[in-house]
């Protein structure tokens, strides 16, 4: 199974936008995954048809037993997150703001509270276009997790396997934290989207390093690269340095936000599709030729 | 005390079992003898589920097994750190293989030892 | 009063309004406080240009071992429910990038060998702009955990005295937003006509819900798409649209250049003056 993950280091740099063109140019059985929970987005620029529905479970979250609470407080004073009150003479968790983290059970002198496994979000199996899609959405005031992505992941890869696909092609999350740990775990080829602006250079230079450090074979796509063409020699520099090999570059068209507002591909501008499809041609000499 | 080594598996197969590729996550560790190569038990991996710090979990699930060498696809930078601290080496292997296979190559000398990772 | 200025998604003119917003209100005598509490990336400075009077460090209370009498009995370890401490035998170590401050550590050590240390995740800066009083929080770059220093900065600004108090949230709906919009009287919703913006809408408004609040909604770049979907989802949400900003040349050079159009482009100002004369109906209503 060859596994194609996005990453970016930070959001904006057009990650979405860019791995949803490419995904849409694919012509081989494949299943697309949006690990970019937070703002999962891929589905936007498909015509998905309604699926399948997974439920997440986070971090437990504290519940108290009515009954047994004696009202003392001694969990408030605990809690660090503010997360709890007395409310006609009992403790109340409010469930937005707990983090799961059992202080409070450590004073409680009626063992009055448990953790309760928590619903936290939804993972969706749709089919778009030809594909399917798979995504998830969190609820609110929840926080993206490695385990989350790894879960799309499970489902993504159980799909792609049932349909006898032997590509799973992902949008991971931006950062450089647990969630893109998860997305980087043995994929064929990391893909980042560079950005060249003054943070987008760090942003860049992070997501290297992490890349580096699992091995993982690593490919660049500039994006916007007019918009500061210092900052494009400057990455692409780095790339020739740590041997590693651009996808493409494309330039910054005023045309491009334009279409992404109106719910439209960026290959829907002028000047683009060749830029893409070479991208593209690039992309999936990298995943056939891997090992 | 003889070396034993752990493998990250996706089944609680013995030799035959798939290698899972993510040290955290691993549903599964086979625990085998460091000379003859030989299976001694395998251990189910309660933080596979854990919402975050999965990876550091199993160091320490690996360091109470007395564990000297990990062979899994992908180590984290926490379990790194941790497995660094707690004297387990760390092996990476490809996909795809059998635990039973994972061992020869280790044999063969054909892994490689995953270092920890500093961030600047 | 405590206006949050929210939206589900980064770029689509959160800091321009709260910005003008602050700027728009200090004009008529208000004591205003802007605070920036988009710590993962603060811009409000490039549109108030403030003079910064005092830094102080933000930082979370993470344990740190004091090794010499630990019994090794790994409770600190089975109590952390983020898996940020692992003790084997008298090996204790913090990973202190997955610790969550929660303290339920210091509570469980018997032997009181761990203490309190401040791991430092950014700054929050005070100062002048004009006479609107200015809050920031920067976030150091790599640093995950976002809430508490937005709960920090946001507590530091609702502190003071003032008639408003606009607090420019962090996009999104994780923790981190609620963090920014559980102190607010008011949460305006800043988004686009777009397909996106809808989505985002919708989850930022489902956590206004949430959370209780009164919500506007200011549309920027209104002429941008298409906004029938978009009005007609309010509509059935009962929200009110207060301010339509139009997608104009000018605005937007001066925003690239880190210039705010209040006071250059009237049809700029006009909308601000909405979004003043909604938020003070509903201060009306409210008292």
């Amino acid at each position: 199974m060859k596994q194609v993950v996005f990453v970016s280091g930070k959001g904006g740099t057009g990650k979405t936008s860019v791995s949803a063109a490419l995904a849409s140019m694919l012509d081989v059985p494949a299943v697309l995954a949006d690990l970019d929970v937070d703002a999962a987005n891929l589905s936007l620029l498909f015509d998905t048809q309604p699926g399948r529905e997974i439920v997440f479970m986070g971090q437990p979250r504290a519940q108290v037993q009515v009954e047994a609470c004696s009202g003392c407080g001694k969990c408030l004073a605990a809690c660090a997150f503010q997360a709890i009150r007395i409310e006609n003479g009992v403790a109340k968790v409010n469930p937005l703001t707990c983090e799961g983290c059992h202080a409070c059970t450590l004073l409680c002198p009626e063992g009055a509270i448990s953790f309760v496994p928590h619903p936290s979000g939804v993972i969706h199996v749709q089919s778009a276009s030809h594909q399917t899609l798979v995504h998830a959405a969190l609820d609110v005031a929840e926080d993206n997790s490695g385990k989350l992505v790894s879960e799309v992941r499970k489902v993504a890869r159980k799909e792609a396997e049932n349909q006898g696909a032997n590509l799973i092609f992902m949008d991971g999350p931006p950062g450089i934290g647990c969630p893109v740990h998860a997305a980087l775990n043995n994929v064929t080829l990391a893909v980042i989207v560079a950005e060249p602006s003054a943070s987008g250079i760090s942003d860049f230079e992070r997501i290297l390093q992490l890349c580096g450090h699992f091995g993982i074979q690593t490919a660049v796509v500039i994006n916007k690269s007019t918009l500061a063409p210092w900052l494009t020699s400057l990455v692409l520099n780095r790339c020739v340095e740590k041997n590693i090999s651009v996808l493409g570059v494309i330039p910054f068209l005023p045309d491009v936000p334009k279409a992404l507002s109106q719910g439209k591909s960026m290959l829907s501008v002028d000047g683009l599709r060749s830029t893409m499809t070479e991208i593209h041609h690039r992309l999936m000499d990298l995943v056939h030729n891997d090992r | 005390m003889t070396d034993k080594i752990a493998i990250s598996v996706s089944s609680a197969d013995g030799l035959v079992a798939t290698m899972d590729m993510q040290f955290g996550r691993a549903p599964f560790f086979l625990l085998v003898d460091g000379e003859t190569h030989s299976p001694i038990k395998t251990l189910s991996n309660d933080a596979s589920q854990a919402v975050q710090g999965a990876g550091t979990r199993v160091a320490v699930l690996m360091a109470q097994n007395d564990v000297t060498d990990v062979i899994s696809g992908q180590f984290g930078p926490s379990a790194c750190t941790a497995l660094e601290e707690l004297n387990v080496r760390m092996w990476t292997a490809p996909s795809g293989l059998s635990a039973q296979e994972a061992l020869l190559e280790f044999s063969k000398g054909n892994l490689s030892r995953q270092s920890i990772m500093v961030m600047q | 009063m405590k206006i949050a200025v929210a939206g589900a998604k980064g770029g689509v003119g959160k800091t321009l309004v709260a910005t003008a917003l602050a700027q728009y209100l200090g004009r008529s005598n208000h004591r205003v406080v802007y605070c920036d509490a988009d710590v993962e990336g603060p811009n409000g400075k490039l549109f108030l240009h403030p003079d910064i009077e005092r830094v102080h460090p933000g930082s979370v209370t993470v344990p740190m071992l004091n090794a010499a009498k630990c019994s090794g009995c790994g409770t600190c370890q089975s109590i952390c429910a983020f898996n940020a401490i692992l003790a084997v035998g008298k090996k204790v170590m913090v990973f202190s990038e997955l610790c969550h401050s929660c303290e339920a550590c210091f509570i469980a050590c018997a032997d009181g060998m761990l203490t309190r240390h401040n791991r430092h995740v950014g700054n929050i800066s005070m100062g002048m702009a004009g006479n609107i009083r200015f809050f920031e929080g920067a976030l150091n770059v790599g640093e995950a955990r976002v809430a508490p220093l937005v709960s920090q900065v946001v507590h530091a600004a609702v502190r003071q005295a003032a008639d408003y108090i606009i607090i420019d949230n962090p996009p999104g709906t994780s923790c981190a937003a609620v963090a920014g919009q559980e102190d607010a009287d008011v949460v305006v919703l800043v988004t686009e006509p777009t397909p996106f913006g809808l989505h985002d809408l919708k989850l930022a408004l489902a956590l206004g819900r949430r959370l209780n609040k009164s919500m506007l909604v200011v549309l920027n770049r209104a002429d941008l798409g298409d906004d029938k979907d978009m009005m007609a989802y309010l509509a059935s949400e009962a929200v009110d649209q207060v301010a339509r900003i139009p997608f104009d040349r000018q605005i937007a050079v001066m925003t690239a250049d880190g210039k705010s159009p209040l006071g250059y482009v009237p049809a700029f100002d006009e909308q601000m003056h909405h979004v003043a004369a909604a938020i003070h109906r509903l201060q009306e209503a409210i008292a």
